[in-house]
């Protein structure tokens, strides 16, 4: 079994049609990138001037648990891997407080804007901004929800160093959403 | 398995790091507008540059695709290059 790792497979670890859901999610944030990027081109001042409103201390926390919610997820892997399902349970359990610690700094952001009066009709540079955001926001929730079902299955012990495809599925969507933000923040938050 | 961890543990302090370091360059009241001090875009493709390392590292090592050869070795490379090519040519041009 732990050779695995070493040997180069075809296809990638997991479910493969998970995989190809995930490529379709990231297609469509890819869009959505590049229709930031060029309307930007178009409002440069506009989009600098706003940009500087964000709380770039809060997207760099938001990173910084996402980043490590995804690092407790490879560890539960690791750990199942060794048919360590207590271990792995507790390394879910600490990924899905990361992905809750984003929310909760994100939903402090947006009510922080909505205080401002600041909506999606503000101006072009919010309407991505919140859009693009809380499109992201919605993939967290669903990737926190798919966590959950992992923690409940490991905990059940229905996972072992022989059988955690699905664990590995669960966890592949989950990178998924971690690194669309990789490209989010520095995008929306700091690049000008 | 040690192993595993120990990879698991470098990637992840990388990761942090270069996040830190993206952080850094974009906080004007501590480096100042480094846009201006640098050419802009020079800047934007340190910033673009510290991105796609990290989202390569993150298919790399956390999605495990190094272990993967063919077409879904390069899928996430795919992705980021298609992506960034895009905000490049959206940023420099």
């Amino acid at each position: 079994m732990y050779m695995q790792d070493t040997i180069k497979t075809k296809y990638p670890p997991g479910d493969l049609a998970l995989w190809i859901f995930i490529c379709a999610e990231l297609l469509v944030f890819a869009i959505f990138f590049a229709a930031y990027a060029f309307t930007r081109a178009s409002n440069i001042e506009l989009f600098n001037q706003y940009q500087a409103t964000l709380n770039t201390d809060l997207a760099l926390l938001n990173t910084i648990a996402l980043l490590t919610s995804s690092y407790f997820v490879v560890s539960a892997i690791i750990s199942i891997k060794e048919n360590k399902q207590k271990q792995s349970t507790r390394f879910l359990s600490l990924s899905i407080l990361g992905g809750c610690a984003f929310l909760i700094m994100k939903m402090t952001e947006y009510s922080h804007h909505m205080s401002e009066g600041i909506n999606l009709t503000t101006n072009l540079f919010y309407m991505f901004y919140l859009s693009l955001t809380f499109f992201h926001f919605m993939h967290v929730i669903l990737g926190i929800m798919i966590l959950t079902v992992l923690w409940l299955n490991t905990r059940k012990g229905l996972y072992t160093a022989d059988n955690h495809d699905g664990l590995v599925s669960g966890g592949a969507y989950w990178h998924m959403v971690d690194l669309v933000w990789l490209i989010l923040f520095p995008l929306i938050y700091i690049m000008r | 398995m040690e192993k595993s961890y120990r990879t698991n543990n470098i990637i992840f302090t990388t990761l942090i790091l270069l996040t830190l370091f993206t952080w850094i360059l974009g906080q004007t009241d501590i480096v100042g507008d480094i846009s201006e001090k640098i050419n802009g875009k020079v800047f934007f493709l340190i910033l673009l540059s510290i991105a796609i390392i990290k989202v390569q590292l993150i298919g790399d090592f956390f999605m495990h695709l190094n272990t993967v050869s063919g077409f879904w070795r390069w899928i996430i490379t795919l992705w980021v290059m298609l992506t960034g090519g895009f905000i490049a040519i959206a940023f420099l041009l």
